[in-house]
């Protein structure tokens, strides 16, 4: 006898609002009994309400300083919850819904913990438009990718033949939902410690995706050893590219 | 050429281009002329065909704010990766409120 309830299916919109949904993401989205979701991108949050009249967006569960550990954990409650209650429910995250993303991962562990169906299709990601954006391929030097804030704080070892990704340093050393002032004081104390591994002249590059057809990255190059450094946008990644 | 639905706004202009392949293939083939032929005025035209990320996402902005329907998903760009630290204390529960005394 099949357990009551419902599914869980996690998807991305990739990153370019109008190219990167996939058909198998949009027909779980048209098809879905609930749609919650987690946009970057307005204009992709009125492409998925287009797409099924029950899409919500989960963005009140975050707070300008409100841990977001506390923050996902309401996140992945609302959604459990609606599985539970017997909806086949899709979440929608943009890029890649399970890279450098908590809710989804976890939702799903705990919706299989109950013995009901879930699953996650994977999507476009920033990290697949930078290697297209920024000519890289990490095959020959390989590829170090953290959450910036990771490295920043727990300082992994790194290879400096490799390139280095790191994502979210728009928001360095914050906890809460939003960025403040001071990630443009942690940005040059980040640079030194770059700068202890790499050397002074290896160029450091800021980089967005564009969520716009015809519309290009930003992508702003910096020596690690400049005085005067670019801030990162809140969705920019650092990459220090291999020499 | 596919035809285009008019639009006033560089907002619907993408999400017509999001639910038409065609158009998005025609916009790839020759932006310019379909952009022209959508219905928005040449300053958007304009900012498009620029290909500036800052003052595209600006004109959205723009435009979403001046709706009120859809100013709600003017929302800033959310992180979904946890950081490292000890855990955050849960917030305290609200206390019951008194039940209120029956009236007479």
């Amino acid at each position: 006898m099949p357990a009551p309830g419902g599914s869980l299916t996690v998807v991305g919109t990739g990153i370019e609002v109008t190219s990167h949904l996939s058909p198998g993401a949009r027909a779980v989205i048209e098809g879905a009994d609930v749609v919650l979701y987690l946009l970057a991108d307005p204009v992709s949050a009125l492409r998925v309400e287009g797409l099924n009249a029950t899409a919500r967006s989960l963005d009140s569960h975050y707070g300008p300083e409100k841990d977001r550990r506390l923050t996902y954990r309401a996140i992945v409650e609302e959604i459990v919850s609606e599985v539970l209650g017997g909806a086949n429910v899709c979440v929608v995250l943009y890029g890649h819904p399970g890279l450098y993303a908590v809710p989804g991962h976890e939702s799903i562990r705990r919706v299989r913990e109950q013995g009901l169906a879930a699953r996650m299709l994977p999507a476009v990601s920033s990290l697949d438009c930078l290697y297209a954006d920024l000519g890289i391929d990490p095959g020959p030097h390989g590829l170090q990718a953290y959450e910036a804030t990771y490295f920043f704080e727990l300082r992994p070892p790194v290879d400096p033949r490799a390139t280095l990704v790191l994502l979210q340093v728009g928001m360095l050393g914050e906890r809460g939902g939003a960025a403040t002032p001071a990630v443009a004081d942690r940005f040059p104390l980040l640079v030194e410690l770059l700068r202890r591994h790499y050397g002074d002249g290896r160029e450091g590059v800021l980089y967005e995706a564009s969520p716009y057809p015809g519309v290009r990255p930003s992508i702003v190059r910096f020596r690690l050893d400049e005085r005067e450094l670019p801030t990162p946008a809140v969705l920019a990644t650092l990459c220090l590219t291999a020499p | 050429m596919p035809s285009v639905t008019e639009t006033k706004r560089v907002t619907d202009f993408f999400l017509l281009l999001g639910e038409d392949e065609s158009l998005r293939g025609a916009f790839d083939r020759d932006p310019r002329g379909l952009l022209e032929r959508s219905g928005l005025d040449a300053k958007a035209v304009q900012t498009v065909l620029a290909g500036d990320l800052e003052t595209v996402r600006a004109t959205v902005e723009e435009e979403l704010a001046g709706d009120p329907d859809r100013r709600r998903l003017l929302v800033t760009p959310r992180m979904h990766v946890e950081v490292p630290g000890p855990e955050p204390d849960e917030p305290d529960e609200p206390e019951p409120d008194e039940p209120d005394e029956p009236e007479d």
